[in-house]
């Protein structure tokens, strides 16, 4: 990928903007750093995140599923906390 | 603002239970994206691969990067501020060796929230001294716990 100053834009911007068409791309400097891109690309749209979709995937669960896995979770964590108490912790 | 989750907050992404309803509200206000560490991570997945297509969807999740993020931490900086809340808040506070560390990188990530569920330890009230927001918010008791931390801590 080409580089470009602000300056060079400036000076020669039917230039880039033909080179652009012809599908280039290049790399903005301004002050001796890279501040962004000038490609004919558009930039992949910003997904956010969905959870009525996750929550809506969960209610479709199995719930009897859900009990046996809450259990095992929450054994895991007895299992932790004994350990700790059996150290003198968590009194 | 970072919103990072312990893994009893992560469990009930993928598991339905009592708390279910309150914490889909509190996710799709502002479409929130929960911070993962690999600590909370693997804990959740080790329960979750006993039951294949839960565990899929965690991962594909993660994959995706959408609603959970999977935060990169540098461990010796996290390993350093738990040992940093241990010496702080230990005498006081009384927290799990594992709660330092769920605590610790939450605080290494940059996070400003903790999303927790887990009121049998005294995790919640270790984030809220260690300067993060607490979801749910603290209970009483918990209030008072921290308190008494912030006042006794060397």
């Amino acid at each position: 990928m080409k580089t470009l100053t602000i300056r060079d834009l400036n000076r020669k911007t039917a230039r880039v903007v033909n080179a652009l068409e012809r599908g280039e791309s290049f790399e903005l400097w301004r002050n001796g750093k890279a501040v962004g891109y000038l490609t004919q690309t558009p930039p992949v749209p910003e997904r956010k995140p969905d959870w009525k979709a996750h929550f809506e995937w969960l209610r479709s669960q199995s719930p009897t599923q859900d009990k046996s896995i809450l259990a095992e979770f929450e054994k895991d964590r007895r299992r932790l906390r004994a350990r700790e108490g059996s150290m003198g912790n968590l009194k | 603002m970072k919103f990072a989750a312990d893994s009893s907050l992560l469990m009930r992404l993928y598991v339905r239970g009592g708390d279910t309803e309150t914490v889909e509200r509190f996710l799709t206000e502002d479409a929130k994206v929960v911070s993962v560490s690999e600590l909370a991570r693997i804990e959740v997945l080790n329960i979750l691969l006993r039951y294949p297509e839960r565990a899929d969807q965690f991962l594909a999740d993660l994959q995706l990067g959408t609603q959970l993020k999977l935060e990169p931490l540098k461990w010796d900086d996290a390993f350093r501020q738990a040992e940093s809340l241990a010496r702080r808040f230990s005498p006081s506070l009384r927290p799990g060796g594992h709660d330092l560390f769920l605590v610790a990188a939450a605080v290494t990530m940059g996070a400003t929230w903790f999303l927790s569920f887990d009121r049998n330890s005294r995790q919640r009230a270790l984030a809220s001294v260690a300067g993060l927001r607490v979801w749910p918010p603290l209970d009483k008791n918990e209030k008072g716990l921290a308190r008494h931390a912030s006042r006794t801590a060397s």
